[in-house]
């Protein structure tokens, strides 16, 4: 069907995932209709994805093959005493389906064979071998197009695994795919692609601009969201909020404090949805934590973090009330540095510029709130867990996705320089937007700061 | 609007949009266009209902005014510092040595650190330099420029705008050019004032010290002497430099010329050493700057970008329904969706369909428990050869009543419809229809299921009454 490029019929019996399938490669959670219902798809339906300006690789969704036994019966009819190829019974059916009503959507599915180069032949895992589908395989290999069969519910159907090897391998498919459409990797679409370049030789160099784009891709956008995440992080570590040293004027500022940093973490889970190309209501509870900013888990109650197994470390970590010292050695510092340079004036301006807030609020016995460490923690171990679920999410899956940190101890490991993030983070007030001050988001050392945690999230996933 | 200049208003619009780009444009399908021209024409587009390059023009603007108001403060700092250095109300003479050391020790002091900052990439951007410059730069818009508020995104774009010119490369070339042509002012209004001084005042030169002796300078006025004799300034001999240490004896005739030859000395080392390597500098600078304009691109890695790109050049696109459905599916009627629990018949012909062997297992032992007389004749269905035989046998069975084992994991379909239809059409017999549940499908997907059973009950005329649930309590597994 593609002039240009090259064309993917996905057929498979109904309701064994070729809609999914189609969703899922093509990153489209809105891609034609998915339903528990047999014949939820009734006509054929194509999309694209773009290798180049010019090439494209095509792939429609048919419907399902309902009834494979009558079919390949009939078409086993034609022709009785002479030996005529499984392609000439095909057009002879497709000829003569005036004759067949009931079987137009078999017809369907048989002319979008015909009219493609290869054949993804999705299979349900979780299904016996039963004579229906040896049937249709049997129907498929009439149409004399390379096939690929895409095992779906690999999860679930791992027991039936062998027995559909065997049968695939009688019937000379040879070239078989594990593919999950619902847990998703990413290898796994590799290797359709692989599996597609070694049947179709003549594409292979095609292929494989198309393996590398969807690589490119990959990475692409996996760099962007440990950005997102890294960025949220930095926000939150920074935030301070300063108030009058008075236990009401403390605890207004800490809530005012939680709605921040819970609208930031809504923002960034938003923009994390966005960027993979999920819907906000795939989201556990969405209605809550995206569009109102609440949580199930009280992020900030103390209870419920302990809950969690996160040990309390250090002495940040005393309350969401503790005021920040003022390092006033690394002040002496800045000011040495600068007046080496020989600027004394731009030195005063910046040790004015970081440390100016922090003495006046010793002088008028101020304070300043920050979030504590073990609630950055849980806001951490959310954002890595999201991150991860999403990597391995098909745009089929119906299932929420719930990234409530784990109650086990042993999951909530937290990056080895964690610490050593935390005593640099709190020292730079400048890089949370989330301060009424202006920050400064595109500071140089910022920006390397979150490549750094970039870098390091990759450890954690 | 030069490529520096787009890339720029994309990145304007960046800091308007924030996180995400949320300003809707009309994608234009030019093909063969790239990302990076895509997010250009887009910025173009917006720039008109933004007016960002009209405001980054006036930080343009703004940021040349600045500098060479401060240039031409410099210059007149230049002149003013020679007037008050050497050509006071009482002295008629400079020292030669001193005069130097005060203008240049200070200049090579900074050049030195320049050159310190300048080796590390950002230092210079990221220090106090730029922080004075930008500083000076909002007091400057914020005194003077009231109407700077009335532009809804004035301040981010000031952000943006100069975040790009002093941050990076750009920053540090940006921030060394200015260093350079500060003082650059102060070298041209100092020379400038030192010849209108020597022309219109009489001084002499000499050279004094406490512990170093005449051949120290010697060696060292020769040394400063060297470049500008070499491009032909007059410069003292050793013999005017002998003359000139304070207390020698200056023949009269001789003093005019050593004048002449220690101005024209003084003048060229300010030319040389002074104003040149800065001149040199700001034009080199000036150099690089244009270059890492036209080298300056997008980061279309930011997350800002990544997700521009799925909205300016999807990979994906519709093909559309290439073969629709021409039939209309009737509506389900969703029948009884509630759990039947009917009574099976003490007598009955057991077949059953599509089952796994696990399945089968279970079905064995149902019917063994129900319908032991009949357990041997229980057939399952799979293929055609087995749908054949059981239309063949059925007219002839004994039992009046038929139950057909199915399992709920498994989805109803036209063919199971067809052929149950075809069972149901050959005989008079009682059809029950007894669905296994053995846990494999969802509970929340249980409902419907059921009720695509009892929807193929009916097309295939099996009493609704006929249907019976059968729970298998076993782990999930494969169906």
């Amino acid at each position: 069907m593609s002039k240009n490029g090259l064309s993917v019929a996905v057929v498979g019996h109904a309701n064994a995932g070729k809609t999914s399938l189609m969703r899922t490669l093509l990153r489209d959670t809105e891609f034609g209709e998915v339903a528990d219902q047999a014949g939820t798809t009734r006509h054929v339906e194509g999309s694209a994805l773009l290798i180049d300006e010019t090439n494209s690789l095509a792939l429609f969704d048919t419907p399902g093959l309902e009834d494979s036994i009558r079919l390949f019966h009939i078409l086993s009819g034609y022709f009785a005493d002479q030996s005529v190829d499984g392609i000439e019974r095909l057009q002879y059916f497709l000829a003569h389906l005036s004759e067949y009503p009931e079987l137009e959507q078999e017809a369907k599915v048989l002319r979008t064979l015909l009219n493609n180069d290869l054949i993804f032949y999705v299979i349900d895992l979780r299904e016996p071998v039963l004579g229906k589908y040896r049937d249709e395989l049997q129907i498929l290999s009439y149409g004399a197009k390379p096939i690929i069969p895409v095992l779906n519910f690999t999860k679930q159907g791992g027991d039936n695994l062998e027995q559909w090897k065997t049968q695939l391998a009688r019937l000379n498919f040879h070239a078989v795919v594990s593919f999950d459409n619902v847990h998703f990797n990413f290898s796994d679409e590799m290797k359709i692609y692989q599996k597609m370049q070694t049947l179709l030789a003549d594409k292979e160099e095609l292929l494989q601009n198309f393996i590398n784009q969807r690589q490119i891709q990959w990475s692409e956008r996996f760099n962007a969201a440990r950005e997102i995440v890294a960025n949220l992080f930095v926000e939150s570590a920074c935030v301070r909020f300063k108030t009058v040293n008075s236990e009401q004027e403390i605890e207004q500022a800490t809530l005012k404090l939680q709605q921040v940093v819970r609208k930031a973490e809504s923002k960034c889970v938003r923009r994390l949805l966005k960027l993979y190309q999920f819907r906000k209501g795939d989201l556990e509870n969405s209605e809550l934590p995206v569009e109102q900013g609440g949580w199930q888990l009280d992020l900030f109650s103390a209870d419920n973090l302990q809950e969690f197994g996160i040990k309390l470390t250090g002495n940040i970590a005393k309350g969401a009330g503790l005021g920040v010292a003022i390092d006033l050695v690394t002040a002496g510092m800045t000011l040495g540095a600068a007046a080496v340079t020989g600027g004394i004036v731009g030195a005063l301006w910046g040790v004015k510029l970081r440390y100016y807030d922090e003495i006046q609020a010793k002088i008028k016995g101020s304070r300043y709130i920050c979030l504590n460490d073990v609630t950055l923690q849980v806001l951490w171990l959310r954002q890595i867990k999201l991150l991860e679920l999403l990597q391995k999410r098909g745009h089929a899956s119906f299932d929420k996705i719930d990234y409530q940190v784990s109650l086990h101890k042993q999951k909530n490991a937290l990056p080895k320089n964690w610490s050593k993030w935390l005593r640099k983070l709190r020292n730079h007030p400048n890089w949370s937007s989330l301060n009424v001050n202006s920050a400064e988001l595109e500071d140089s050392k910022r920006l390397l700061f979150i490549e750094q945690v970039s870098v390091e999230m990759v450890n954690e996933l | 609007m030069d490529l520096f200049q787009q890339r720029l208003l994309a990145e304007g619009i960046r800091a308007v949009e924030g996180d995400s780009p949320a300003l809707s444009t009309p994608i234009s399908e030019k093909p063969g266009v790239s990302f990076d021209k895509s997010v250009l024409q887009r910025a173009l587009q917006l720039d008109s209902q933004l007016q960002i390059s009209a405001l980054f023009s006036h930080f343009k603007d703004l940021t040349k005014n600045l500098f060479t108001l401060l240039s031409v403060l410099l210059f007149v700092v230049g002149a003013s510092s020679v007037q008050q250095l050497f050509f006071s109300e009482q002295g008629t003479q400079i020292n030669f040595f001193w005069a130097f050391v005060l203008f240049f020790i200070p200049n090579f002091i900074t050049l030195f650190l320049w050159l310190l900052f300048f080796l590390q990439p950002n230092l210079l951007s990221s220090g106090w330099l730029a922080r004075l410059t930008l500083f000076l730069l909002k007091t400057v818009e914020k005194r003077f420029n009231p109407q700077s508020t009335k532009h809804p995104h004035f301040w981010t774009l000031f952000k943006c705008y100069f975040k790009v010119s002093f941050s990076a490369d750009l920053g540090r070339y940006q921030l060394s050019a200015v260093t350079h042509l500060l003082w650059l002012s102060y070298f041209c209004g100092a020379t400038l004032m030192l010849v209108m001084m020597l022309a219109t005042h009489q001084v002499d030169f000499i050279w004094q010290t406490s512990i170093l002796s005449l051949a120290n300078f010697q060696w060292l006025t020769e040394l400063l002497a060297y470049i500008p004799n070499l491009l032909g300034f007059p410069v003292p001999n050793l013999e005017q430099i002998q003359q000139s240490h304070l207390g020698a004896v200056n023949v009269i005739a001789d003093a005019q010329n050593s004048r002449l030859v220690w101005s024209s000395l003084l003048i060229s080392s300010l030319i040389i050493y002074g104003l040149a390597p800065r001149f040199l500098l700001l034009l080199l600078m000036q150099f690089l700057l244009k270059i890492k304009r036209k080298q300056f691109s997008l980061n279309l890695s930011k997350p800002y970008y990544v997700q521009l790109r799925q909205l300016l050049k999807p990979n994906v696109t519709s093909l559309g329904i290439s073969d629709p459905d021409t039939f209309k599916v009737a509506p389900s009627n969703h029948l009884h969706s509630e759990m039947a629990c009917h009574q099976l018949p003490s007598c009955f012909y057991p077949v059953a369909i599509e089952l796994s062997a696990t399945q089968l297992i279970e079905c064995k032992k149902h019917v063994k428990q129900y319908s032991p007389e009949q357990f041997e004749l229980l057939k399952h269905i799979c293929d055609f050869q087995s749908q054949q035989q059981l239309l063949n046998e059925i007219v002839n069975v004994g039992p009046q009543a038929i139950v057909l084992y199915v399992t709920l994991s498994r989805l109803p379909d036209r063919g199971l419809l067809g052929f149950i239809k075809s069972l149901t059409a050959l005989t008079t017999k009682s059809f029950y229809l007894l669905l296994i549940d053995d846990a494999l499908i969802e509970s929340s997907h249980l409902s419907k299921r059921r009720s695509d059973w009892y929807e193929l009950a009916a097309q295939a005329d099996i009493s609704l009454d006929n249907i019976i649930q059968f729970k298998i309590n076993k782990k999930p597994e494969a169906r």
